[in-house]
């Protein structure tokens, strides 16, 4: 039945790839159940991993991965140029994800690493953000991103509704979840200043947070960082902490301070 | 209600044969936490407990309770959802049942709550008295929950070998009619009983340099305190004190739409005044931004507001959100800390 | 799970079960402003007292609250006047005249128009605040002979925010009503009075002992007006306002509209100053 919320044209989606392990691709193709519901509602006109036909004129953008490439930038810009609305997709595509942690690198050595004498047709630039080039209007978080999430970003986006990402910690969800603290078991976790959502996945799973999914809106840095100084850790580990998936903004401004997103 | 004393051996294999009947909850360890779930068996009920990791409110008011379903279309069709499972919990704490009696208080008798309401019909309350206290969190002896005289169908006192069975409800009564090994409890198992009482007296001392109905005033004189901006310096805003609060019932209410944008819920989830998007109007605005604030209105909550509503303790004094809380923001000392340096106060 | 039986949900039903209301009517009032005239699909009334709300829901989008802004004395249709600022404001705005809406209500305590009968009332509006005010206004001047002089204070921010012109025009004209305007920023066509609410109170003659004021606005004019008002000798106790909190069950039960220890939803959103005062989260 057509409901008063079903829009009239059947938006098209094109997904475009930056550097990242096309994970967040594949938790799309993982909706196996709701594919079918889910073409009904949108349309895929340039999606690698799955499709052959590629368009150009679409209404939504969803971009994975990092910007390590000048010529990343050249292609957000003209995809920003198309797409009405821009939405990434996991960590690498913000906050920067594994890409960036090359940033906290002397900025030729990952090159030399991992191609030796070719690394001079590899050239490479400061891993950022998406938003860092163009303006977006969406991050799904995560890494990857959990198809359930995108599932409900995409319905929300059809029905005019804002996608609904949590801004409080992890922590909450970790509570609700009844796992015993991380800090309780000795360890330590980025959960009291990480935006939730997974569901506190990797506590659940007897491991702790890594942040994957960015700052939450409302993170209390400063006492945060005292409390990981009490568990031991000093200045430099604090940053390290970050760098794994945070790195962009937690070097970029020096300061340890994780950026609010949103 | 004629209360009963049982052997533990025949009150085990009793709770086995419910649990393989019906759906019975109990605080199994699970590693270091522990929490209230279905159990198959009474072998798995965690010996000695501290408070579970959430209280037994889940069981009244799920983490996220769908409220309405509905289908869009030409005509909008939309029911409420009255989910009721029957289920007998089993080893709450006298904390735990003074906080659901709150609950009952403002769910029922003051709001008339259909999902509360159904839902509370189909629980079964089996108490299990403290003896001992946990740790140094608790407290609750100093709010005055140690005892618990009511809002339980029965409430059982480990005796050793036997254990002791007051009824407090016909459902109780009922229940309890299907266990054999049970006999109507005597003069010497009242004696036990009051002296284990005794004991448990003389093992729980107060916590709180006030009395718990001096805890409104001491709040109320309180709103001025430099405390507050310490402890808002210190809050991670994590939402942890909340979730863990057997008295904490704040909801958000939201929307979930199916995939063919037709169908859909509508549900509540816990929430938590701690969080920043707590208090924000449409606008944006918010109106409790200061992490002192939002302590402080916790806080106020606990001891104070809830109390002068309601006329129950808004605190059971269970110390979950000090055992929670990262930084180590203790009620017990907030509430002493306040009592102690009326001079921290700033004159307005 | 099995839901309960059709006789218990009708004997406890939900408090979250809205009614239908069907949109009869929609006007744009400023870029951002639409009135929006609904009535119950049962037909029947809503049996609202003015400073009332209703909890509105785009059923698959969410439910918000908004204050009524129609008078009682009015017939069984009533209008909600609604600002363009999130999910549901916008969705309502995407539907059509003929659509349903859910609705909850009428919620909280309005007014006490009892208290402001045969007394002077003093209406004090700034921004927004017009939106529920318009109900009591409306209600005064329908049931004109109740109360005794009527005084309207709007004072909104540039004559382009300003809402309900046409009703404002007859306002003007009335001679039992003294309604006075100012904003904040005038335009070029702009003949009125330039600065804030406040300032209308210069020429004003405020009897303490027979004078209700009530004011809803942001709380910046409430901080102002009620110091005014408090100069001019009126009790605590008489001085009305209405708050706006984040309002979402409705019934006290959610926590969110929360001030202290009251519940903005359930024991306002009218209160008088002598009941707000003491309450820092008030913001007064």
């Amino acid at each position: 039945m057509d409901g008063p919320l079903r829009p009239t044209k059947r938006p098209r989606l094109a997904l475009f790839e930056l550097a990242s392990c096309a994970g967040c691709q594949l938790q799309i193709l993982n909706c196996e159940d709701e594919l079918v519901d889910l073409l009904q509602l949108v349309e895929f006109v340039y999606f690698k991993e799955a499709i052959s036909e590629t368009g150009n004129e679409y209404d939504i953008a969803l971009i994975e991965g990092a910007v390590t490439r000048e010529a990343d930038e050249t292609r957000l810009r003209a995809i920003r140029e198309r797409a009405p609305l821009v939405i990434t997709l996991g960590a690498c595509a913000h906050p920067v994800g594994i890409p960036g942690l090359k940033n906290a690198h002397d900025s030729e050595e990952p090159g030399r690493l991992v191609y030796g004498d070719a690394a001079g047709y590899f050239p490479s630039t400061l891993a950022r953000p998406v938003d860092a080039i163009i303006p977006v209007d969406a991050h799904i978080p995560g890494c990857p991103i959990h198809k359930d999430e995108f599932l409900s970003v995409v319905t929300a986006l059809l029905v005019g509704r804002r996608p609904p990402i949590p801004g409080y910690p992890v922590c909450v969800e970790c509570r609700l979840a009844e796992n015993p603290c991380a800090f309780d078991r000795g360890a330590l976790c980025l959960g009291p200043v990480t935006r939730a959502g997974c569901g506190a996945l990797c506590p659940s799973y007897g491991s702790r947070c890594y942040g994957c999914r960015g700052p939450a809106d409302d993170p209390n840095v400063s006492s945060f960082e005292a409390l990981l100084e009490k568990n031991g850790l000093n200045a430099e580990d604090v940053l390290a902490e970050y760098v794994l998936y945070n790195g962009y903004r937690a070097l970029g401004d020096q300061a340890l301070t994780m950026e609010v997103s949103r | 209600m004629l209360d009963r004393m049982v052997p533990k051996a025949d009150l085990n294999r009793f709770i086995d044969r419910l649990a393989s009947e019906q759906t019975v909850a109990a605080p199994v360890a699970e590693g270091p936490s522990i929490r209230f779930q279905a159990i198959r068996a009474a072998h798995e009920i965690a010996e000695h407990y501290l408070p579970t990791a959430l209280p037994p409110s889940k069981y009244l008011l799920p983490v996220k309770e769908t409220l309405l379903q509905f289908r869009l279309g030409e005509h909008i069709e939309m029911e409420p959802v009255l989910e009721a499972p029957e289920v007998i919990v089993f080893g709450i704490r006298p904390c735990d049942l003074h906080a659901l009696a709150l609950l009952d208080a403002i769910f029922i008798d003051d709001k008339h709550d259909g999902h509360y309401a159904a839902r509370r019909r189909r629980i079964t309350l089996v108490g299990m008295e403290c003896l001992e206290p946990c740790d140094d969190r608790c407290f609750c002896h100093s709010m005055e929950t140690l005892e618990v005289h009511a809002n339980y169908d029965l409430l059982l006192t480990d005796l050793g070998d036997d254990v002791y069975v007051a009824v407090g409800s016909p459902k109780g009564r009922d229940l309890f009619a299907g266990l054999t090994g049970a006999r109507e409890a005597l003069y010497e198992d009242r004696t036990r009983l009051r002296r284990a009482h005794e004991a448990r007296d003389a093992a729980f001392t107060p916590r709180l340099d006030v009395s718990f109905d001096q805890l409104p005033g001491l709040l109320a004189e309180s709103a001025d305190s430099l405390l507050w901006d310490v402890l808002g310096e210190k809050c991670l805003s994590c939402g942890a004190c909340t979730n863990v609060c057997p008295t904490c019932y704040c909801f958000d209410v939201g929307d979930e739409l199916d995939l063919d944008l037709a169908t859909g819920r509508r549900y509540r989830t816990w929430d938590s005044c701690q969080l920043d998007a707590f208090a924000m109007v449409g606008t944006g605005e918010s109106f409790r931004k200061p992490r002192a604030m939002r302590v402080k209105h916790r806080l106020n909550r606990k001891g104070r507001y809830i109390m002068e509503r309601y006329g129950r303790q808004g605190c059971v004094g269970c110390g979950r959100c000090a055992r929670a809380c990262l930084v180590d923001i203790n009620p017990i000392e907030v509430f002493n800390q306040l009592k102690g340096q009326p001079a921290s106060r700033t004159v307005r | 799970m099995n839901p309960l039986p059709l006789a218990e949900r009708r004997l406890k039903p939900s408090p979250f079960l809205p009614d239908l209301a069907e949109i009869i009517r929609k006007d744009r009032l400023t870029a951002t402003e639409t009135l929006y005239r609904l009535r119950l699909a049962d037909g029947s009334e809503l049996g609202h007292t003015p400073g009332q709300f209703l909890e509105v829901s785009v059923l698959g989008i969410g439910e918000a609250p908004f204050s009524i802004s129609s008078s009682p004395t009015r017939g069984e249709a009533f209008e909600l006047c609604i600002r363009r600022v999130g999910d549901v404001t916008k969705a309502l705005e995407r539907l059509e005249l003929g659509s349903m809406v859910g609705v909850r209500g009428p919620l909280g305590r309005g007014f006490p128009l009892s208290t402001m009968r045969k007394q002077n009332v003093l209406v004090i509006a700034g921004g927004l605040g017009i939106v529920p005010l318009r109900s009591l206004i409306t209600n005064l001047i329908d049931e004109r002979d109740d109360f005794d002089d009527v005084t309207i204070l709007y004072g909104c921010k540039n004559p382009g925010e300003m809402l309900f012109k046409d009703e404002i025009a007859q306002w003007v004209t009335r001679d039992d009503v003294d309604f006075r305007v100012t904003t904040d920023i005038a335009d070029p066509g702009w003949k009125g009075n330039v600065g804030p609410v406040t300032t209308l109170f210069r020429r004003l003659e405020v009897h303490p002992a027979r004078t209700v004021p009530v004011m809803v606005g942001p709380p910046v004019m409430f901080k102002h007006v009620v110091k005014q008002v408090l100069a001019c000798g009126v009790p605590e106790d008489r001085i009305v306002l209405s708050l706006e909190r984040r309002m979402k069950c409705g019934i006290g039960e959610c926590g969110h509209c929360q001030i202290n220890g009251v519940y903005v939803c359930q024991d306002g959103p009218v209160f008088t100053y002598a009941e707000l005062k003491r309450l820092e989260e008030a913001m007064l």
